[in-house]
């Protein structure tokens, strides 16, 4: 235990307290000199409505995508589960190795195929279902946006709800069903209350990363669907204020620690 | 030591060098597109005849760049010629952060890609260290007007950014800001912006009758209004695909930069290009080199390598800029060197303005960009 | 492979299996598309293929990728199965201060820690390249195989260790023997998770990796200037064999060792098979 310790406390612990401190900071920005003055005008700035509105959006488009994962990842994750286990192996494979083609070229192909006379475009068009200019203008919108951050999850939420639904005795189900219970029955019952840790695991490992997601809605959002990932990088990549950046990013993280611990006797022990 | 004055001929293999040189450079073309380290390379050539009689380089020039912009096969047939010298490529990962990645690490990087803004924030920072221009005697070749606009390293390439935009989907004609700003409406969801902020905000003062460089807080506040006004009806704002937008109709009028448009034209020659009568926005950008770095003759080297007319023109060939040597004309493309879209002409360099350091403004200028792009 | 008993999921899991290898679809057109724009279908050619295999950064970028995902994924493991253990025999406050550090390593944007990170190299003079990726890479990675390994491990029936141990097992074993199997499922899971953020990741590497050679996600980053050339979708492509290739190797040369092994393993582990 103690090296893992000694682990996050020098490279997590370390630097987020440097984060806190550059947060009460102020910098020049032509010098790029920080002057550590303890002062709360970045988190003042916080409250402006130009960044609270991305925080809505953000938390938003969040939890959208977070549902949007679950409910499709569900299914695949429980019909993999019920497979035997050289096809399991083989289903696994076939979810994950699309992921092994680097994820910007990837998002690329999504703007591809998502983007007006791009495959998806055409279709709807040929069936009539189109916007201005007839075209379906999905593309660069807070839409496209979910789309890409559920391509980019899926296989974040499928891996840990399977894990926990490859446990699940298929004797067990059996056992069940020999009882009387129909299969609804003991889907509800037996299946879906077994799978709940793996569900909180992959719904947290969705949930809270898409939250500071960069490249899906710099690529997709057209520069018009900003999340606070993109605020956050802006400011430390193109604006060069660091100070202010990081304290978005220690709102961001007051905020979620704040919601975790409201649930904090739940997640993972043991059934 | 005087630098080598590179012929003309690109291939190197000009009458007067023996073949001891021929060797090395067959060889260095082979070694080259293995995988050693410098220290492997230098070690493999040892055994081959030294060069002349100066001190041959040594050693790894560090250079921050985007990828791709570089002339094909350039750094090869560099390096074939200075055995025992690597030119490394980094990821240029944006201006403001290539920035700071030297500031931190001054010692990793010899030289680094930035236009005439960066550099002189680069500058202000203490962080461009001065060249030995005796060394670069091929700099006579790039013309006066850019040596002089980008005095601290060796400019690369120009551009200038105007309008772009499909004369069969837009029935009406462009010819200025005005009339995109008066067409936007009709042509919602169909233009792509510039995802660049002193592009942007510069072509908006221009509109307003202003310098594309202001540093008046009245006048930027007025360019921000303008920018907001149109943004409901933009696409997106980008700076990936726009060619490709305009090419395969799917964006109907974009900002561009010239050799994008060119490039569109080429696939679709319904593309017309704008220089808008209010004004217009060009950039000048280079490589320049970092204080303190250990490399500076090698980088210096480079430079002058790259500046002989014929390596230019490969250069410009494969990244499809609008060049600044006249000298580099007669072997580039001509559908860049003839390409009027390319060129400047008297008519379109009085309109024209280059973008500037905004110095103690561009705080102003980065918080405009970042409600324009929130909004 | 039984489909019809779960035709709804069945249909489902298709369904998003075509739309995960779509773009692929998407990337491999591209990858051979004469124009340079990608507007239009312009002809066949493979010459983007051979100029990515000739770009040195995109080669050595690969390479750089690899070895760091790799590592950081050994990496996580260890520390996941370690603290996982742990954590089933601390005191309920220790489990929870570790949980929170778990979590807040999850949520903490990566931008920021990739900032911070680089930051504190800088002050402590610890020099930024791929062990300095590496680290980054884990301290998350290490959080996602945790949780994962935590939930399989609380779902493990103590009974069958303790059993073992009654028959005379040393920890050692009783940790080989049963543990090790009934974890696999979630450690193979972990670490091809691990794996795949690690391969796939932007920000962090951008940050760490100093003027070492930059990971593949950096330099496609940073040759997406102005357009998604058909070059940029060659790579994609040839990443993408190389990685299953690899994959596929480990595979075989594991399964070759894991056949020996199989033969020994005791009957009081409940092994699934």
């Amino acid at each position: 235990m103690l090296p893992n310790a000694a682990w996050v406390g020098l490279f997590f612990l370390a630097p987020l307290t440097l984060v806190v401190v550059y947060s009460l900071g102020q910098v020049d920005l032509l010098t790029f000199d920080i002057r550590f003055g303890w002062t709360l005008s970045n988190y003042r700035r916080i409250f402006d409505s130009l960044y609270l509105h991305t925080f809505v959006r953000s938390i938003v488009l969040s939890l959208g995508a977070t549902l949007a994962c679950l409910l499709v990842g569900f299914p695949v994750a429980y019909f993999i589960s019920r497979q035997p286990p050289r096809w399991q192996r083989v289903l696994l494979v076939f979810v994950i190795v699309p992921f092994w083609a680097s994820f910007i070229v990837r998002i690329y192909a999504v703007v591809n195929l998502l983007g007006n006379n791009g495959p998806i475009d055409r279709i709807t068009g040929s069936l009539g279902v189109s916007g201005a200019g007839g075209h379906l203008n999905f593309l660069y919108s807070p839409g496209a946006v979910a789309v890409g951050l559920v391509y980019s999850y899926v296989p974040t939420m499928v891996l840990p709800i399977y894990v926990a639904l490859e446990r699940i005795e298929p004797s067990l189900l059996d056992a069940a069903a020999d009882l009387g219970a129909s299969a609804r029955r003991v889907f509800w019952r037996v299946t879906l209350p077994l799978s709940r840790p793996g569900v909180i695991v992959g719904c947290i490992i969705v949930g809270i990363p898409a939250l500071g997601e960069y490249v899906v809605p710099s690529i997709l959002g057209g520069g018009k669907t900003l999340m606070l990932g993109n605020v956050i990088s802006d400011q430390f990549l193109t604006v060069g204020d660091t100070p202010f950046g990081s304290a978005i990013a220690v709102t961001l993280m007051a905020a979620m620690s704040l919601l975790l611990l409201a649930r904090r006797t739940r997640p993972l022990e043991a059934s | 030591m005087s630098s080598p004055s590179y012929p003309d001929d690109p291939s190197f293999d000009a009458g007067e060098e023996s073949l001891s040189r021929r060797d090395l450079v067959a060889r260095g073309a082979r070694l080259g597109l293995a995988l050693p380290a410098a220290a492997g390379l230098a070690g493999a050539i040892g055994a081959a005849p030294a060069l002349a009689k100066k001190k041959p380089l040594k050693g790894t020039a560090v250079l921050i760049n985007y990828g791709g912009w570089m002339g094909k096969g350039e750094v090869e047939k560099f390096e074939a010629l200075h055995p025992g010298v690597k030119i490394k490529q980094v990821p240029s990962t944006g201006g403001l952060a290539n920035l700071q990645r030297i500031r931190a690490n001054p010692g990793a990087y010899d030289f680094w890609f930035a236009d005439a803004p960066q550099a002189a924030r680069a500058q202000l920072a203490g962080v461009v260290a001065k060249l030995d221009w005796s060394k670069i005697p091929n700099a006579k070749y790039i013309d006066k007007p850019f040596r002089r606009s980008y005095p601290w390293g060796i400019p690369t390439d120009i551009g200038k950014t105007g309008i772009a935009y499909r004369k069969d989907i837009v029935k009406e004609e462009i010819t200025s800001w005005a009339d995109l700003w008066d067409l936007a409406p009709k042509y919602k969801g169909q233009i792509i912006f510039y995802d660049i902020a002193s592009t942007m905000i510069g072509s908006a003062l221009k509109f307003l009758g202003y310098s594309g460089n202001s540093r008046d807080p009245e006048e930027l506040k007025q360019a921000r209004r303008k920018l907001i006004q149109i943004k409901p009806y933009l696409q997106t704002i980008t700076n990936t695909g726009v060619g490709k937008a305009l090419a395969n109709g799917s964006a109907a009028i974009a900002t561009a930069y010239d050799g994008e448009v060119v490039l569109a034209k080429q696939k679709n020659p319904n593309v017309a290009w704008v220089v808008p009568s209010e004004g217009i926005m060009a950039y000048i950008e280079g490589w320049i080199p970092v204080k303190g770095s250990d490399h500076l003759d090698i980088v210096q080297e480079f430079l002058n390598y790259h500046c002989a007319p014929k390596v230019y023109a490969n250069f410009v060939n494969t990244v499809y800029a609008a060049y600044c040597e006249s000298a580099a004309s007669r072997y580039i493309k001509p559908e860049i060197s003839k390409s009027s879209i390319i060129g400047f002409n008297q008519k379109v360099l009085k309109k024209t303005e280059w973008e500037q350091f905004k110095g103690k403004a561009t705080p102003l200028w980065d918080r405009i960009w970042d409600e324009f792009k929130s909004a | 492979m039984i489909v019809r008993r779960h035709l709804l999921t069945a249909c489902i899991s298709l369904i998003v299996l075509v739309c995960l290898w779509a773009p692929l679809v998407v990337v491999a057109i591209n990858s051979v598309n004469k124009d340079i724009l990608l507007a239009s279908w312009e002809g066949f050619t493979f010459h983007w293929f051979t100029d990515a295999f000739h770009d040195e950064p995109v080669r050595s970028g690969l390479r750089s990728t690899m070895t760091i995902a790799a590592l950081s994924s050994l990496l996580s493991l260890a520390l996941a199965v370690s603290s996982a253990l742990w954590w089933r025999k601390a005191s309920p406050r220790a489990r929870h201060v570790f949980d929170l550090f778990t979590y807040l390593r999850l949520i903490l944007p990566e931008v920021v820690f990739a900032l911070a990170l680089f930051l504190l190299f800088r002050k402590i003079d610890f020099p930024l390249g791929t062990l300095a990726v590496v680290i980054g890479h884990t301290v998350w990675n290490s959080a996602y195989a945790t949780l994962i390994i935590q939930a399989r491990l609380a779902a493990l029936d103590p009974a069958l260790e303790d059993a073992a141990a009654d028959l005379g097992a040393t920890p050692w074993r009783v940790f080989r023997r049963v543990t090790v199997p009934g974890l696999l499922p979630a450690v193979v899971a972990a670490g091809l998770l691990a794996f795949t953020f690690s391969f796939d990741d932007v920000v962090t590497s951008l940050f760490l990796s100093g003027s070492a050679t930059a990971p593949l996600p950096v330099v496609l980053l940073g040759k997406i200037r102005f357009r998604v050339d058909p070059e940029i979708n060659a790579i994609g492509m040839m990443v993408m064999g190389f990685t299953i290739v690899t994959f596929a190797l480990a595979y075989l040369v594991l399964s070759r060792l894991g056949r020996r092994q199989r033969g020994t393993i005791g009957i009081a582990a409940g092994v699934r098979e």
